[in-house]
């Protein structure tokens, strides 16, 4: 079935970070416990009128907690912290605002598809709440000062996740890496250790925030993204028309297991995933690719054992995984 | 010249610190520059710093240390961690930084991007409010009812133009 949202078969989602401080408060990571508590409060205070629920990260679980990270609505940073942090979620979760991690606010706007304008749009109207109240660290030379000079100028980082399975099965990844880091923009793997990219996901973000205007980097991340869509669609095309039979099999084979397998870890879950979406992109297997991407947030680790509401071996939680995959894949 | 600190021993370390501009000079002997290496160990100095301070021995040396003097940030420690400690180390370190932020950021040290509104007014509103309400609380403890009623008179007539502000 034809999927209606543009770049859908390479962009899963996207994402617009703004780091913000306090004038006068040191950077969290220098913070006392009252002046975390009033870093807090200020944000909170701020935010009342534009109705966020407020998510205390210090009376959730280990595993609640690294469900949100899952779920890509705080980062993994904020965790190192939690007694200290906190999180401000809008209702269709496509803003969070984390407090206290390495920067007092990071604004982020994520978008469940291809739409960096919609992502800025819905972080610079939260900015511009924040900004009406309270007054941030900034000096007319350097922009937005952040705990880190990486961030420094505008806060921004704009990024989007891309499934890039032809390109890397191909060989072609440190060829594109290279190509991005010449526009300023740095691409890494989203789930693995290292240099591994599991499940073919990568994330492409703008590494430069000083000098250019935010719209000049959203531009420049709006048209690598698209060289990155043809460049991967024209690889995909080239495969199947190398080795049709080779690449289908590979595909079908994963349906396979997916469609049978009793138990599942993380790791091969993936990989299988991966030759799912291509396929289901492809038009070879008949699973939604929107069905995919809420499958790939649902069998990550925390996020099943919430689900199931109790805590799971590896061995429990690779059976639920296989059963998970199993009900969603069929519906 | 002798060691400040025994007034005994000839000053062989010559240190050199800088706080928020501040310079000071410290001229040691080599076994009170070691109790000064201590102390600064306890006060969680950077293992850079005790390095350079190691390899002061019969012969002269200096160190630069440089600080920020609103959250005590040192740059050796920023070097270490990557992490500054308040927005004010961009001013104590600012020329190191600039550079650094040239090499981060392709060249490129002026921000271009959004200016937060009104910035300058509103801090300016912010701080006069704050020492308003305090000289207030002073003239209600000292009794001075007169004062304490002119002061929130002026406190009333400033809160309302800024909520006016935000909804400009
Ligand atoms: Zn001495
Ligand atoms: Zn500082």
């Amino acid at each position: 079935m034809p999927d209606s949202v543009p770049d859908r078969d390479v962009v899963l989602t996207c994402r617009v970070r703004l780091a913000r401080n306090h004038a006068d408060l040191p950077f969290p990571g220098f913070l006392d416990v009252e002046q975390a508590q009033e870093s807090i409060r200020r944000a909170t205070n701020a935010l009342e009128p534009h109705e966020l629920r407020t998510v205390s990260l210090d009376r959730m679980t280990p595993i609640q907690r690294q469900a949100l990270v899952e779920r890509h609505l705080i980062s993994r940073d904020l965790l190192r912290t939690p007694e200290r942090s906190a999180v401000l979620l809008n209702d269709d979760e496509t803003l969070s605002v984390m407090i206290n991690e390495e920067d007092h606010l990071r604004v982020q706007a994520f978008v469940n598809r291809f739409d960096l304008p919609l992502a800025a749009k819905i972080a610079f109207e939260a900015d511009d709440w924040l900004s009406s109240k309270l007054s941030f660290a900034y000096d007319i030379e350097l922009g937005y000062l952040t705990a880190c000079p990486t961030n420094t100028g505008t806060g921004m980082r704009a990024s989007a996740m891309l499934h890039l399975p032809a390109l890397t099965w191909s060989g072609e990844m440190g060829k594109v890496t290279q190509a991005v880091s010449k526009l300023g923009l740095t691409l890494r793997g989203l789930y693995g250790e290292g240099s591994e990219a599991q499940g073919d996901l990568y994330q492409l973000s703008n590494q430069v925030t000083l000098g250019r205007t935010e719209s000049d980097i959203l531009d420049d991340m709006q048209s690598a993204t698209n060289q990155m869509v043809d460049w991967e669609r024209k690889v995909r095309v080239a495969l199947h028309a190398g080795d049709r039979i080779a690449l289908e099999d590979r595909l079908m084979r994963a349906l396979g297991v997916m469609e049978r397998a009793r138990r599942m870890n993380a790791k091969e879950f993936m990989q299988r995933w991966s030759c799912l979406r291509l396929g289901s992109c492809m038009r070879l297997i008949s699973i939604r690719p929107d069905t995919l991407d809420r499958l790939l947030v649902t069998a990550q680790p925390a996020s099943l054992e919430q689900a199931t509401g109790e805590s799971l071996t590896d061995e429990q939680r690779d059976i639920r995984r296989a059963s998970l995959v199993q009900t969603m894949i069929k519906a | 010249m002798l060691c400040e600190n025994c007034g005994q021993q000839p000053a062989t370390v010559h240190l050199t610190t800088i706080v928020g501009g501040d310079k000071t000079e410290q001229h040691l002997c080599a076994a009170c520059c070691q109790k000064h290496k201590q102390a600064l160990t306890m006060a969680g100095m950077s293992t850079l710093l005790l390095s350079l301070l190691q390899g002061a021995g019969s012969t002269q040396h200096e160190h630069v240390e440089m600080r920020c003097e609103c959250c005590g940030q040192t740059y050796d420690e920023f070097q270490k961690t990557g992490m500054l400690g308040c927005p004010k180390c961009y001013d104590a370190f600012r020329s190191q930084l600039v550079s650094l932020l040239g090499r981060i950021h392709g060249g490129k040290t002026q921000h271009t991007g959004r200016i937060p509104p009104r910035s300058e007014e509103q801090n300016h509103a912010a701080k006069r409010l704050e020492t308003l309400r305090r000289d207030m609380d002073r003239a209600v403890a000292d009794e001075d009812f007169e004062l304490a009623a002119k002061l929130r008179d002026e406190i009333r007539a400033m809160q309302p133009a800024r909520e006016e502000e935000k909804h400009a």
